[in-house]
């Protein structure tokens, strides 16, 4: 397949893949991350790093990792941006900015699916701290498995001879969370992958993310900086001396 | 030709969505407004699937609900109208076939998994069943569900909107779970029990891959079962998705499922009339297998079956406010955490089901009952038994629960089963029955069997099979009525041996007015399971009765090699344990290194010598302050404070349990409401304040999450609170939180309000009107400390 989508020029072939998969080894599932969202310093004290440690394996435990990603080619005009072929737009300049000199988009969706949410619901419950931890440790993995689906994409572009964008997601910058709707619809990830969705627009099971990828010809610098970001003034999670964070 | 059904096979139509894409459909397009702006291509699609053989039309009404159609110009009731026109006049062109109203899920999940409400989920259903009967459908067919409870609630709108038969297919994924956690059996259990005409699978999965699930709903199905699968797995493909299976390969897989007993079929996504037309081909000259009738005794959750009679399967009883002082007050305060810990302990010592009763005096049984329903389903999975003689309460719990419930009870009296049968039937019950007539309670076996036998065949006439029947042979005091004791137990083999009912019995009554009532209880307890008892109802945390039924299990060979029985000797020698603290630890140590069993052992300890109040202020609070100071210079994070919280916590337990609930009260050093807004799941940060505040002596009325603004108003105004805390984690819940202020501000002008969570900020708290921005639970206590003084 490689060798035949290198022949096409310019094309980034059409790709709609939806996965129920292990989760990989070597995801990067790390407990600096989940440190970094309890908004803790590693290593502080034995005993939680020990509980972490332990809801770390726990969540890898009970998670799945269900994804689906589809290309769409991108169509814009100066104010507004959309795919070829569908009835919405994407709202704002951000993702206009994001997606400025890319041919095509990926949108994409990964879920741990319910139980991850049954457990961490229980925990808060029933023992605070554990359920905080699950939850951290539950965001930093669906992050990871972002970073995983993200890097089958970055593969995919480089055999058609594309870079990839970071990815954005609803809720970053002026894209409004409600275009959630219609991006989960493209995926028809309520089929897919079980992805369902609240009417304020919160993803459930909650550990999911959607996001866009954009695919260029153009090599572009991968880092952003939190100070562009719109959450400088409220992220907790900034890294310090690092550019850019999950986001 | 529904008449047929089960003796010869039929045939649904194939997959629309995947017609109408090759017809232009676009992605973000609405297909059901097709039917308004595109009849043709509609009525060509139908033609073409009754010419490949389809006898049942699906109109493509799938999604055309209010909130999909919301701001499309269209009403629910035009575009249904509209599909189901298309589809009879293509009926009628063809000169045979039906129409089935197609319905699909709505998209969001109901609450309290997600935020809709099951009653606007019912409504919701209802608009599009009431407009699809009108326009003439032949039957509802309610497809491609995931959650169970959504089934639930689409099965009673169809009951409820028109008297057409109702055939419902679910999604699984290959674990044999759907998205949201239902197993094969609870989702037949429950179908089964709301009364649907047929059951099976679509969706998901392809035709090789979902005959194993087939075969399992075959296994408990006494319906019809129906498959329409996917068209195989899908690809990649230029901008459509391709599926992986041919028409033929997918006919050979329905010819083998056909075999096994699947006698309805159809396709899902990426099948096309050519695959209607092989499947007709395969099955031309075949007549389906005979529908054998299982029955089956089970109650269940969304995600767990609890089958009765097999083996012993106990009922916890503690959820039952009589004689339960602090049950009582719980209830009264609805302080859900207290009734969800009794729940945990009690499922995590053995308990199969629980009982939960809330009737007390002056209590709002009805809502009281529903909360604890929601609450308790919110994070466990154990199937419930509903215990109330209060009708109107019984019916809201019997429809609000997810799952197969029990309801507890109905007696032989003319009055009770006319207005406990018909809840049983339409909401799908389990049911325990009383051996209680006119004249009471019946002295020998003999006529506790008679009575028996009046309640079955009473229950035949509304359709409830005697296997949904818990009989209740009623335990007498032993001090009271020492003659019957007997009496009760020689009838439960003769009732077993006449009906399929599983034998249920409350133990514990025998030795009221007795000492040692232990020793009468595990006795009697061991003596009604020769019997033949299947499912005591009795405290489960109490260690000595589940060991009877442990050791009982190992004699009656239910038990194979002891196996669990030995395993629940060695858990009793190494459980696990927290680190043992030093020696030399205090009380404060302990709390600030989180070690909540030693701190709640100490705390015992220690009042043997000092009075509760020395306690607090000697060990608790400097502890908390350092706790506190800790986290404030960064040397502690936030997984140790809570720790250390939930230790000190764990050291109230222990202090309020010398203590009446008046010197409680006059302890507190100020109510507070805390709640996180309507629209909105996050509640994480919502427990750690709340958990903080109480630390600090603060009590605290929680609403939980999702709280509607009226609910947040009333109980404001109920428990005249001098503050308010709201949680709002998105963007887009900040409006309800906005409205929450607002609304507050103008029913208890003079009660303040603090808010907090990730998107907000002091100065958008300001904006929507809140007297006080909390960054974290720590200044939520220094707001608290602002409002009540120290």
């Amino acid at each position: 397949m490689g060798t035949e989508r290198q022949k096409r020029e310019d094309a980034f072939a059409p790709i709609f893949i939806s996965g129920d998969e292990q989760i990989p080894h070597d995801v990067p599932f790390h407990k600096r991350e989940v440190y970094r969202y309890l908004m803790a310093r590693e290593g502080a004290d034995e005993t939680t790093d020990r509980l972490v440690k332990e809801c770390m394996q726990e969540i890898r435990r009970i998670a799945r990792y269900q994804y689906v990603y589809r290309q769409a080619k991108i169509a814009s005009t100066d104010s507004s941006i959309f795919f070829e072929g569908v009835t919405f737009e994407l709202p704002g300049k951000d993702i206009h900015k994001h997606l400025a000199h890319c041919d095509y988009a990926v949108v994409m969706a990964v879920t741990l699916g319910i139980k991850v949410e049954q457990v961490i619901r229980y925990y808060s419950r029933s023992d605070l701290t554990r359920g905080v931890l699950l939850d951290a440790c539950a965001t930093a993995l669906v992050e990871a498995l972002c970073d995983d689906v993200q890097e089958k994409v970055r593969q995919l572009a480089e055999e058609a001879g594309y870079f990839i964008t970071p990815r954005w997601s609803p809720g970053y910058g002026d894209l409004p969370l409600t275009v959630q709707a219609p991006l989960l619809d493209y995926l028809n990830a309520f089929r897919r992958i079980g992805l369902y969705l609240s009417e304020s627009s919160i993803l459930l099971p909650r550990k999911s993310v959607s996001a866009i990828i954009g695919v260029t010809k153009e090599k572009r610098e991968p880092r952003r900086r939190c100070s562009r970001c719109h959450l400088f003034e409220t992220c907790r999670f900034s890294r310090e001396g690092e550019a850019g964070c999950a986001r | 030709m529904l008449d047929k059904l089960s003796r010869e096979f039929l045939f649904f139509d194939g997959a629309m969505g995947t017609m109408l894409q090759r017809r232009g459909l676009k992605a973000g397009e609405i297909p059901e407004l097709y039917n308004i702006k595109h009849p043709e291509k509609i009525r060509q699609i139908h033609q073409e699937y009754l010419e490949a053989g389809a006898q049942i039309l699906t109109s493509n009404t799938f999604g055309a609900h209010r909130l999909k159609l919301q701001g499309t110009g269209y009403s629910v009731r035009e575009v249904v109208e509209a599909g189901v026109k298309i589809a009879r006049e293509a009926v009628k062109a063809q000169g045979e076939g039906l129409v089935a109203l197609g319905i699909g899920p709505i998209g969001t999940l109901l609450s309290p998994l997600g935020t809709l409400p099951f009653e606007e989920a019912v409504s919701l259903f209802k608009e599009q069943m009431e407009a699809g009967a009108q326009a003439g459908a032949d039957l509802i067919l309610i497809e491609t569900i995931s959650d169970l409870y959504e089934a639930k609630a689409a099965i009673i709108a169809a009951k409820e909107s028109a008297d057409l038969p109702v055939f419902c297919t679910m999604t699984f994924q290959e674990d044999h779970r759907t998205f949201t956690g239902t197993d094969v059996l609870t989702m037949v259990t429950l179908l089964q029990s709301l009364g649907v005409n047929a059951l099976g699978l679509n969706c998901s999965l392809g035709p090789a891959q979902i005959r194993p699930l087939a075969e399992e709903v075959l296994r408990y199905s006494s319906l019809p079962v129906i498959v329409t699968a996917n068209a195989g797995l899908p690809r990649s493909g230029e901008t459509l998705a391709v599926y992986d299976v041919g028409p033929e390969e997918y006919a050979e897989e329905v010819r083998k499922m056909a075999d096994l007993g699947v006698c309805v079929f159809g396709g899902c996504c990426g099948t096309t009339p050519e695959y209607i037309q092989e499947m007709r081909r395969v099955l031309r000259d075949k007549q389906p297998k005979r529908v054998e009738v299982k029955r089956l005794s089970a109650c269940s959750s969304s995600t767990k079956t609890v089958v009765f009679g097999e083996d012993v399967r106990v009922i916890g009883e503690r959820l039952n406010p009589t004689g339960r002082k602090s049950l009582q007050h719980a209830l009264k305060v609805r302080d859900m955490d207290f009734v969800v810990r009794e729940a945990i302990a009690q499922k995590d010592t053995g308990a199969d089901v629980l009982n939960i009763n809330a009737g007390l005096p002056d209590l709002k049984e009805k809502d009281v009952l529903a909360l604890m329903i929601q609450e308790i389903q919110s994070i466990l999975p154990i199937p419930l038994m509903i215990d109330t003689s209060n009708a109107e309460a019984m019916a809201s719990g019997l429809r609000i629960y997810n799952g197969k419930p029990i309801a507890n009870s109905v007696n032989a009296k003319p009055s009770s089963m006319d207005a406990i049968f018909p809840l049983v039937k339409k909401y799908g019950a389990m049911v325990t029955a009383l051996t209680i007539d006119e004249d009471g309670v019946p002295e020998t076996a003999e006529k506790r069997l008679e009575i028996v036998g009046k309640i079955v065949e009473e229950a035949r006439k509304y359709g409830i099979p005697e296997e949904d029947i818990l009989v209740d042979p009623l335990v007498l005091t032993a001090s009271a009525e020492q003659k019957s004791v007997l009496e009760t137990l020689r009838s439960i083999p003769m009732i077993k041996a006449a009906y399929k009912v599983p034998i249920v019995l409350g133990t514990s009554n025998i030795s009221y007015g007795l000492p040692r009532r232990h020793l009468l209880n595990n006795t009697y307890l061991a003596m009604a399971l020769a019997y033949g008892l299947d499912v005591p109802i009795t405290d489960s945390t109490n260690a000595g009765l589940m060991d009877t039924i442990r050791a009982f299990r190992v004699l009656s060979n239910l038990d194979e090699g002891g196996a669990s029985y030995i395993e629940s000797s060695a858990t009793v020698d190494t459980q696990k344990k927290e680190a043992p603290p030093k020696e030399e630890s205090n009380l404060a140590d302990m709390i600030i290194r989180g070690l909540k069993d030693a701190a709640g052992k100490k705390t015992e300890e220690l009042l043997h010598s000092l009075q509760p109040l020395e306690i607090v202020q000697r060990w608790i609070i400097p502890a908390l302050d350092e706790v506190g100071e800790k986290y404030d210079s960064g040397e502690i994070f936030l997984p140790q404070l809570i720790q250390s919280a939930e230790t000190s916590k764990q050291a109230f337990e222990v202090i309020k349990k010398v203590f009446s609930n008046d010197e409680t009260a006059k302890q507190s050093a100020g109510k507070i409401l805390l709640a996180t807004v309507q629209g909105d799941i996050h509640d994480l940060g919502k427990n750690i304040v709340k958990l903080i505040l109480e630390n600090y002596g603060y009590e605290i009325v929680d609403l939980g999450r999702d709280v509607p603004v009226e609910t947040v108003v009333q109980r404001a105004v109920e428990e005249d609170v001098k503050l308010v805390g709201l949680s709002a984690l998105m963007t887009t819940t900040v409006f309800t939180m906005e409205q929450t202020v607002k609304a507050l501000s103008k029913a208890l002008p003079d009660t303040q309000v603090m808010v907090g969570g990730a998107v907000l900020t002091s100065e958008y708290a300001q904006m929507i009107g809140a007297d006080y921005y909390a960054k974290d639970a720590r200044d939520g206590v220094e707001i608290a400390r602002k409002v009540f003084g120290r």
